[in-house]
């Protein structure tokens, strides 16, 4: 399936889940969500667990803690 | 006092005479009146995975709300069992989130796809012991014995007002299943949840209050707004999304609560001559800041967790097993004997101990396959498979990842250059390059390794740690493995 990240479409497996995606997008990324530095949100601006469970085109944004505008 | 439940039993026609008795139902209500104000507290929680440790403060303030106010509402948006060892190892399986969800009573829960995790005889007991509250519209059950869930539950509050819940779970459009291990599964049929929520749109002519209780995701959950208008309110899960500011889309107010056991939502509606109107915004109550306890529920939860269930012995080798390559053929052998795949890897990150004891524990297994990763099923020819090796070994210089089906050897010329990958079937012939084979690899190789592969891979839903669990104590053969190398790497020529 696919989801894209900041823009970015990303392949991913059928039943992956945010981390997944996340690690495919950006390692360094996802430490440092893993590290609360960063964030991961939805189109609404909803916050994400990483163990979040994916659907087909669902789309993710990884945004800074500290600065909601800044990716 | 709310309330009576009506429960729509199994088979379509039931449900119709049921609406016409409920109809006449409304009808009385509305004639009596419904003067005073009333309110209705909802409380949802979703995703919980097992994590049991804050359920003695659900229990509290769901207790604390109850003696607040007659009409209180508790709901679970699915996906209960699954990521917890403790639960998920219990003998028997998910006993302690079965228990802790039956003393909570819940009003309604909708099913999440792991609610068919641990077997189809544990969903069974799953949906006997929550005694008619599990409520699921598009699913059917095809197999006889098993427990036909309702589709949806009415209520009449204190006040006389009706509240409709219907339940929907999520499946895979491509498989027409929830991501679950389809064995789990044989004994449903999964309809669409959107082409399903349309059939009951006459809810709303039952229920003042028209709630969508899901285990879909966020996105699906926008849709089903956007194509069930009647619906006041959608309570979802399966996105593990925490809704703090939650907005209205098509006039439905949609909300979900995280995920594992973090937060509990509240949502207080006043009923007003007739009129429902969501007064307060509906909040997510961070279970961090909460310091009250159900006293009961906090015993039990503690004698869950000190239960022995992670120091159960599973099996006995004659030889301790050690380093990777023994510790990896074992780890790929379980996985490929259990899951009905032709190859599978491991990579050498992921084998977190440098030998197992002769007496094996369950812990010993989450000890050494700790990171929970998921099976993922691949359709690879040969030259994909010797791009995975590639990338593997370019990476270290050494051999990385273990396996089972085949046998491999990776040879450099002694400039250190990468001269070719020489894959031998079981037999000891070399692969068939024409065929395609089911490769199982974890998620994580999966979405950190850079190799060729035309099919992006499907879960299985299984995690290597429970498949290994299961392999040692269906009596597997461990002394076997003593010794055991399955992948090499040579250096060839010279100047």
């Amino acid at each position: 399936m696919t989801v894209s990240i900041n823009g970015e479409v990303i392949e991913i497996f059928s039943g992956a889940r945010v981390h997944d995606a996340l690690r495919r997008y950006s390692a360094a990324d996802l430490k440092q969500v893993r590290a609360k530095k960063k964030k991961v949100v939805d189109r609404f601006g909803n916050p994400l667990a990483l163990s979040g469970e994916l659907s087909e085109g669902q789309a993710l944004f990884v945004k800074s803690r500290d600065n909601r505008g800044k990716t | 006092m709310k309330r009576a439940s009506i429960h729509s039993l199994c088979g379509r026609l039931l449900v119709a005479a049921l609406m016409l008795w409920l109809t006449t139902g409304a009808a009385r209500a509305a004639a009596a009146g419904t003067a005073a104000d009333q309110t209705i507290i909802i409380l949802h929680i979703n995703d919980i995975h097992a994590r049991i440790d804050n359920l003695a403060k659900v229990a509290w303030l769901v207790e604390r709300e109850r003696r607040a106010h007659d009409d209180v509402f508790l709901f679970c948006a699915g996906d209960s069992f699954s990521g917890n060892p403790i639960v998920d190892q219990y003998q028997p399986k998910g006993e302690p989130i079965i228990e802790l969800l039956s003393r909570l009573r819940f009003d309604a829960l909708t099913l999440g796809n792991h609610e068919f995790d641990y077997g189809q005889d544990v969903w069974k007991h799953f949906v006997e012991k929550m005694n008619g509250t599990v409520i699921c519209a598009n699913l059917q059950v095809e197999t006889p014995g098993m427990p036909q869930p309702s589709p949806f539950l009415i209520w009449n509050t204190s006040g006389g007002v009706k509240l409709a819940v219907l339940g929907l779970i999520q499946r895979d459009p491509r498989s027409g299943l929830p991501d679950t291990h389809p064995d789990k599964v044989k004994a449903f049929r999964f309809w669409d949840p959107i082409e399903t929520a349309k059939t009951y749109r006459f809810l709303k002519k039952q229920g003042q209050l028209f709630i969508a209780l899901t285990h879909l995701g966020l996105d699906l959950d926008v849709q089903l707004a956007e194509t069930l208008p009647e619906l006041d309110l959608i309570v979802g899960g399966h996105s593990h999304t925490a809704i703090l500011q939650p907005r209205r889309l098509n006039g439905v107010l949609i909300t979900q609560a995280g995920a594992d056991d973090q937060y509990l939502g509240r949502i207080e509606i006043l009923v007003r001559d007739g009129k429902t109107t969501i007064v307060k915004a509906p909040q997510l109550i961070d279970l961090a800041t909460v310091r009250d306890e159900d006293p009961q529920i906090k015993e039990l939860i503690r004698r869950y967790n000190d239960n022995p269930v992670l120091s159960r012995q599973i099996g006995r080798t004659l030889v301790v097993l050690t380093g990777k390559d023994e510790l990896g053929c074992l780890m790929t052998d379980a996985v490929r004997q259990l899951l009905g795949l032709d190859i599978v890897f491991q990579n050498g990150g992921g084998i977190r101990l440098n030998s197992l004891p002769q007496n094996i524990r369950v812990k010993d297994v989450f000890q050494l396959d700790p990171f929970g990763n998921d099976i993922i099923r691949l359709e690879m020819n040969a030259a994909e498979i010797r791009s995975l090796i590639r990338n593997s070994v370019e990476k270290r210089r050494a051999i990385d990842l273990q396996v089972s089906g085949i046998e491999y050897i990776v040879r450099f010329d002694d400039q250190g250059q990468l001269q070719e990958i020489l894959l031998k079937d079981l037999a000891g012939a070399p692969l068939d390059e024409a065929r395609t084979y089911r490769v199982g690899l974890s998620s994580y190789i999966v979405s950190a390794y850079r190799f060729d592969h035309r099919d992006p891979g499907t879960s299985l839903h299984a995690t290597s740690a429970e498949t290994i669990i299961k392999f040692i104590e269906g009596g597997a053969d461990l002394s076997r493995y003593h010794g055991m190398v399955r992948a090499r790497l040579e250096t060839i020529g010279g100047h």
